[in-house]
């Protein structure tokens, strides 16, 4: 293939490769820190029925 | 601590794949041959293509050790190492095939060729698909852990089947490293070499940060009972 019409598939490689990690990145780094403020809550609430 | 060290790896895999980005487009050299005397634009995809796929069969090979360290000392923790392996092996694998068919469709002129290293790959990928039906498809905690388990020492075996179908069986698809050296210039070999320890890095990192999700979900379902009960 010509250089001026492998750039588009280069580019679109390249693309596909940084748009998959960096979803998966933050996709991973949200559901931790929500996993995080679950796991806190979950323990004030077993404080609170200790305390009843 | 084992967070902090997933952060690290991931800053040092950044740095390092752009580093690869730079290396690819500003100093590799373009190779140049009589049917492309403007140079061969597709070879760039190399970079990442090549240190992905390696890292894949790493991911699976850590998936299925991680599997049998559990088969024999029955702690979590190795589950949990074997599964988000295993997802990092399915997600490498999903990028290989991505930048794969596309520089296909450049040098070949199709997205898909029946060949013996597309073909095992796409195995590859398939077989730890399954894997994902089979996880989802057990309630029982320990029961589910066992069954993949087996399931990915079992799958792990495609892995060097994928790695040596095109040294052992005559195909289309380029083999760049041989027993005789890696034939390419040297700026090539060391832009190659950074993108294998970013992508490395960046596993390590994913891994890291996929176990500790799979712990805290064990132990919000632990809090959640506590309450319950």
């Amino acid at each position: 293939m010509e250089f001026g019409a492998a750039y588009p598939f280069v580019i679109a490689g390249y693309m596909g490769i940084i748009i998959a990690l960096i979803s998966f990145v933050l996709a991973n780094t949200f559901k931790l820190s929500r996993l995080q403020k679950e796991i806190d809550l979950l323990n004030e609430l077993i404080k609170r029925k200790e305390k009843k | 601590m084992k967070q902090r060290m997933g952060l690290v790896f991931g800053i040092i895999a950044g740095i390092l794949l752009l580093a690869v980005f730079y290396g690819a487009f500003m100093v590799t050299p373009m190779i140049v041959t009589p049917k492309a005397p403007d140079g061969v634009f597709s070879q760039k995809m190399f970079y990442f293509h090549v240190p992905i796929a390696l890292t894949s069969f790493v991911a699976s090979a850590i998936g299925a050790i991680a599997a049998i360290l559990f088969l024999v000392k029955k702690e979590r923790k190795y589950d949990f190492i074997s599964y988000s392996s295993v997802q990092l092996a399915l997600l490498f694998g999903f990028l290989v095939e991505w930048t794969g068919i596309i520089w296909t469709r450049m040098e070949w002129g199709a997205w898909w060729a029946w060949e013996p290293r597309l073909t095992t790959y796409l195995i590859f990928m398939l077989v730890y698909a399954g894997y994902f039906v089979l996880r989802s498809s057990v309630s029982d905690e320990n029961a589910r852990a066992r069954y993949c388990a087996v399931y990915a020492i079992i799958a792990a075996i495609n892995t060097p089947l994928s790695f040596f179908s095109i040294r052992l069986i005559p195909a289309v698809h380029p083999v760049v490293f041989t027993t005789s050296g890696a034939s390419m210039e040297t700026s090539m070999l060391v832009t190659f070499l950074i993108g294998m320890a970013g992508m490395t890095c960046l596993f390590i990192s994913l891994l890291i940060t996929r176990t500790k999700t799979e712990s805290l979900k064990e132990e919000v379902d632990y809090l959640k009972n506590i309450i319950g009960g």
